[in-house]
């Protein structure tokens, strides 16, 4: 699977605390701090203006303070009647309809969705992201007008003359609606379960002849070829991403459904590393020129070779396969570089061996044909033989003391490139149940559709509906773009800083030209995009990366979501919560109205 | 406000609705099968040549996409083509594919679209994948994408560019590819894309086929419906249904199918003809016919002839005038034979020929002092024949750049009996070589094959056309052969014998100088016994080595065929008399060297400025 940014351990993640990264915790304080100071000077600036410096402060005082209090006393109970009344009102705005809109969607899905070789890619790919915009889109409609409403309404005259804290309504409300968006995203869920398990469901047939024929009947896109075992058992070979049982009965053969087509692999990576043309060890391997520098390239018939490096090898990576014995099970994906055609229907072939690390200590290569861009297995059985032909054991004489072993790759064919990346190669453990990943994958939309009400809410406490609205758009479509945010906020991107790219866009100046001219008005414009970009690098600090949440291509690939990936997740939704609920109280406190 | 003023509100309110139903029924009617022409918006569909101008046609997944934009299809657009790039770059071809679907039902009628992006996939996705199974699987995406295009744009004018693309994908992406022996297969074998109109097996599934289908679709089009081929030559598009059942043929003798390559060549020449009849507008919005280059030189030289009867000794007269203003030196070199001249001389006849020259302007204007009875007879004739003139320079200038007259003589001479026979040996020795190892068989076969070739070559000179034109690709498919030849002489460490037939061949178009060293060795050894026959007679010349090749040549011709050099002389002196063209640089037999290097350099414009090379 294609893995661009390495996902780190959760306590790594958290806590680490060094010159190369801050743990999230640490950035989490260190905003919270910031923007406390920053709200605490406001405060008191607002309160000198109005009252005076000494007045105001005692006000300032009391707000901090009242908080302080309401915050550790706050009830469960009065949420929870907050939380009802918002899902009541949520049902009373009809928000049912988005399911029947959501199901219209799944039932035309056909008509946009061609079959395609990686059909449960696309299947999954389509439902998650059509879940992930609808779902985003109803929290925001509920979560944005809801409170602005009460205001105009002056119902919210009822719910303040009772003993209702601020907090509680923020809380509540925020509680309610994720509530009734957890019941709907429920229902897409399922829904869409069903959707890709039938949308993905087919069999094929075979014709009934005296001799077999070579490939099953073509459905869906796709047929088998069919291959005899020694054993006269009949397979389907594996094609369009699945294969199918056949089973015998009497003189036809009935051929069962997709098998694999869910999958959830649970892999253990390693990390990789590269040895040049002469064998020695560099950083990365060739570059062939490719845009996406992803995946770097090994020469063939000379001696560079892709190493993984695996931790922690021990019984419990093997898979025990009973009277066969114990195997290691490697899986590996190959792209093919050619510099020459070479025979066209011939594969170029690699040799694949296990190595112990710092010492020579090798397997017999093991000889393959590299399937390019595909996942392809190898097993290794517990008992080798090394280079010189001597027996030996994968566990006992290739995994080293620290418990590691290594996995080496190379390219036979001369001017022909094998290229690997990271993620490339790994022991594939166990299958993960592929219900229980999609849940997961369901959990990010779900963490998505939670912060987005936070900041709904957060939001219409202080702005009308529709620019609380738009408030809150502009921050999903900024986290969904956060990369290039950042990118513009701090110059990487070509094209400069807001006004600096407006000019360009308005009198078609090239990117490359110099912006930096003597000119005055060029000097001001450069001025006030330093500015702005510095606002923006603050803002960045605290944009959601709405790309992050992305788990869709987990499911899509047929690998299992790391629960590291979830628990990091989880962690930053609930501490936009705790964030956009703190603004959100002091805000709500601010109106007339709430005191 | 009371009730009745609320009732009479909401009256009026229905009225109006119901008022403006009727333009609304106007504007929007849709057409259907029975009213054909439905409302001002569909006739303003069928004006604009927008296809879902039909009730029947209108793609609803389309349409609800384009809905579902709110009015920000154009930002839609960007952001899909902005996302099908970075797939294309992350190699996720799965997601592009998809974001193609979407592109397609957001902007069905924008032809670009189509082409790029079925390009995109066609050539530039397929070559991403190592397996030719995939490759051929994403060539075909592309080849189906297109044909949705074509499919939803069938009234857009701009249709048969889309058209042209299919038949050129289909032909050239498949048929030409260095998979292209697997992508053939893969292709008839494809059940998918001929669905179950065309049976297995059957001749319609060969890629060469379809794409001569797609490309007189494209031809119909234009002719029968009016659509525009924008900036492409129409010279291109004419010759494409032929050009395409000649790669057929040639495909399909290839894989050692003669009979039908025979047929096939048959039909070649057949459509050739067609092309040469059809209507081409040049740039400058002539009308030329590229098979009727014949009759329009007859008609310039009979229009010649009646503007000169019109005073018969009037020419000579104003040249014998022109003449006499001529300084001596300038005259003298006009009245040397070319061959004596210096190149001082040279240059002196040449201005001295321009200036002597009479134009038609001039003789008319003489014409008319002289016979002013004549005069407008004489002006008209003399603008009917520059028009033609021009007529017959441009028909000239692209039937060069089609390769006409080498694709018409290739055509010709594949149909017959000696070029299939030679051709099959070609194949069995190859095939004896390669599958069996047996250089025995292979090389008798070879030899056999090169005498039938030579035999050819020879019949073909006879009746004034030159098979090994450097223009044409015949003397580039024989050094294949040869080099095959040479590969099975190799392995028994056998030169190429001195009286091989087609050294000729190898002197003309071994590009790549592979048989540099045996061409020397040969011609050494033919040295060596021209020396041996000549100094006994004591008959030395000094002679330039384009002469030596040339005489050499001549020897090789006589041993071979028993004394009929004198034959093989005499069609190139015809071609010089018959064919027009031969005065512009056409090897003759009197000046090899001169005529080599003239051709060369016919070759390099012809391989500069046409594709049909």
């Amino acid at each position: 699977m294609i893995q661009e940014k390495p996902l780190l351990p959760y306590w790594e993640w958290f806590l680490q605390f060094d010159a190369d990264r801050w743990g999230a915790l640490w950035h989490f304080f260190i905003s919270l701090f910031i923007l406390a100071a920053v709200a605490l000077l406001l405060g008191l600036l607002i309160g000198a203006i109005l009252y005076g410096p000494v007045k105001g402060g005692e006000k300032v005082y009391r707000v901090v303070a009242n908080a302080m209090r309401e915050m550790v006393a706050f009830s469960p109970r009065r949420i929870w009647a907050i939380a009802k009344v918002a899902m009541q009102e949520a049902l009373r705005r009809r928000v049912l309809v988005a399911v029947v809109v959501f199901v219209l969607l799944l039932l035309f899905a056909g008509w946009f969705l061609k079959t395609d070789r990686e059909p449960a890619k696309l299947y999954f790919s389509f439902v998650l992201t059509a879940t992930s915009f609808l779902g985003l889109f109803i929290a925001l409609l509920l979560a944005v007008f809801s409170l602005p409403n009460d205001f105009k309404n002056k119902t919210i005259y009822t719910i303040v003359t009772k003993p209702v804290r601020a907090g509680d309504i923020i809380l509540g409300r925020i509680l309610g609606f994720t509530i009734v968006g957890s019941v709907l995203l429920a229902i897409m869920g399922t829904c869409s379960y069903i959707f890709v398990n039938r949308a993905l469901s087919h069999t094929h047939t075979i014709a009934a002849q005296a001799e077999l024929p070579e490939s099953t009947s073509y459905d869906k896109g796709h047929s088998h070829p069919l291959l005899v075992r020694e054993d006269g058992t009949v397979v389907a070979e594996y094609e369009h991403n699945h294969d199918h049982a056949i089973t015998e009965r009497g003189d036809r053969y009935v051929v069962s459904q997709p098998l694999s087509t869910m999958q959830a692999r649970v892999p253990q990576g390693g990390k990789i590393s590269f040895l040049n043309r002469q064998g020695a060890p560099v950083a990365k391997g060739v570059s062939v020129g490719k845009e996406w520098g992803y995946r770097s390239f090994i020469e063939g018939g000379t001696q560079a070779a892709a190493i993984w490096t695996f931790d922690d090898i021990d019984d419990s990576v093997l898979i025990d396969e009973g009277d066969e014995g114990q195997f290691l099970p490697i899986e590996l994906v190959v792209r093919v570089f050619r510099t020459w055609k070479a025979d066209i229907e011939t594969p170029v072939e690699g040799i694949i061996q296990l190595k112990r690390p710092g010492s020579d200590l090798k397997t017999q290569p093991e000889f393959f044909s590299a399937k390019d861009a595909t996942i392809d297995r190898k097993f290794f059985p517990r008992k080798l033989v090394d280079t010189n032909n001597e027996p030996i054991d994968l566990l006992d004489d290739l995994v080293n003391e620290d418990g590691q072993i290594e996995v080496v790759v190379q390219c036979l064919d001369r001017a022909q490139y094998f290229g690997f990346a990271q993620g490339d190669c790994y022991i594939h453990l166990r299958d993960a149940s592929p219900a229980w990943n999609f849940f997961k994958a369901y959990l990010s939309i779900w963490i998505q559709m939670v912060l987005v009400i936070a900041i709904a809410v957060m939001a219409s406490t202080i702005l009308s509906g529709p620019i609380a609205m738009l408030f809150t758009v502009s921050f999903i479509l900024l986290g969904f773009q956060r990369d290039f945010f950042v990118r513009v906020a701090t110059d990487a991107q070509e094209g400069g800083g807001p006004i600096e790219a407006l000019v360009r866009l308005v009198t078609h100046m090239n990117l490359i030209s110099d912006f930096k001219n003597q000119n005055i008005a060029y000097k001001l414009m450069v001025f006030v995009d330093d500015v702005l970009q510095f606002a923006m690098r603050t803002l960045a600090g605290v944009l959601p990366d709405f790309g992050e949440f992305n788990t869709a291509r987990y499911v899509a690939y047929g690998f299992n979501i790391p629960a590291n990936q979830v628990a990091q997740q989880l962690t930053i939704g609930v501490a936009y919560v705790i964030g956009l609920a703190f603004v959100g109280y002091f805000l709500l406190r601010n109106r007339e109205v709430a005191k | 406000m009371n009730k009745q003023s609320s009732f009479n509100r909401k009256l009026i309110y229905l009225g109006l609705i119901i008022v403006l139903l009727f333009p609304l029924y106007g504007l929007s009617r849709p057409a259907t099968l029975v009213d054909k022409e439905g409302g001002k918006l569909s006739k303003m569909r069928v004006d604009n040549r927008l296809s879902q101008a039909n009730l029947g046609e209108i793609d609803p997944a389309s349409e609800t996409m384009k809905l579902l934009t709110l009015g920000l299809r154009g930002v839609a657009v960007n952001l899909l083509w902005g996302q099908a790039d970075e797939y294309k770059k992350k190699e996720d071809w799965t997601n592009l594919t998809a974001t193609l679907e979407q592109l397609a039902r957001l902007q069905p009628n924008f032809i670009t679209f189509w082409k790029y992006q079925s390009w995109n996939v066609s050539y530039n996705v397929s070559v991403q994948f190592d397996d030719y199974r995939d490759r051929y699987y994403y060539v075909r995406e592309g080849i189906e994408f297109l044909k949705q295009g074509v499919e939803k744009n069938k009234e857009n004018p701009q249709i048969p560019q889309l058209l042209w693309d299919l038949g050129w994908f289909v032909g050239q992406k498949i048929g030409r590819a260095d998979e292209h022996v697997q992508y053939r297969r893969l292709f008839k074998a494809d059940d998918e894309f001929h669905g179950d109109d065309v049976p297995p097996g059957s001749d319609e599934r060969d890629n060469w086929l379809v794409s001569k289908k797609e490309y007189l679709d494209t031809v119909a089009s234009i002719r029968d419906r009016g659509k525009s081929i924008g900036k492409k030559s129409e010279k291109i598009v004419y010759s494409s249904p032929a050009k395409s059942q000649m790669s057929y043929a040639e495909a399909i003798e290839e894989e050692g199918q003669f009979e039908k390559g025979q047929a096939a060549w048959a039909i070649a020449a057949d459509d050739w003809r067609d092309f040469g009849d059809q209507p081409i507008e040049h740039s400058t919005g002539r009308i030329l016919f590229l098979g009727h280059e014949h009759d329009l030189a007859k008609e310039v030289e009979g229009l010649e002839k009646q503007l000169d009867n019109l005073a018969p000794s009037l020419r000579d007269r104003m040249v014998d005038e022109k003449r006499a203003k001529l300084s001596d030196a300038e005259r003298a070199a006009l009245d040397k034979p070319l061959e004596e001249r210096t190149t001082e001389e040279y240059q002196l006849a040449g201005v001295a020929a321009q200036a002597i020259a009479v134009t038609d302007a001039e003789f008319v204007d003489r014409l008319a002092k002289e016979k002013p009875a004549s005069r407008k007879q004489a002006s008209m004739l003399a603008d009917r024949l520059s028009d033609q003139r021009t007529n017959l320079i441009y028909t000239q200038r692209y039937k060069t750049d089609a390769n006409y007259n080498y694709w018409a003589l290739r055509a010709e001479f594949e149909q017959t009996d000696t070029a299939v026979d030679a051709r099959r040996k070609m194949f069995q020795a190859k095939q004896a070589y390669d599958d069996n190892q047996d250089d025995v068989t292979a090389k008798r076969l070879y030899e056999e094959g090169f005498q039938l070739w030579r035999q050819l070559v020879d019949n073909f000179r006879e009746q004034g056309h030159d098979l090994l034109d450097p223009d044409g690709v015949t003397g580039d498919d024989l050094l294949v052969f040869i080099e095959d030849y040479y590969r099975v002489l190799k392995a028994n460490n056998e030169e190429i014998p001195d009286d091989f037939p087609l050294w000729e061949v190898i002197e003309n178009f071994d590009a790549e100088m592979k048989f540099e060293e045996e061409l020397r060795e040969h011609q050494r050894r033919l040295q060596s016994t021209d020396d041996n026959a000549e100094s006994p007679a004591d008959e030395a010349e000094p002679s330039t080595p384009a002469e030596q090749v040339e005489q050499a040549e001549s020897n090789e011709a006589e041993s071979a065929d028993e004394g009929d050099a004198a034959d093989g002389e005499e069609p190139a002196d015809k071609a010089s008399d018959d064919n027009q063209e031969a005065s512009n640089g056409v090897s003759t037999a009197e000046s090899p060297g001169e005529g080599d290097e003239k051709t060369a350099i016919v070759a390099e414009e012809a391989t500069g400025d046409s594709d049909a090379g």
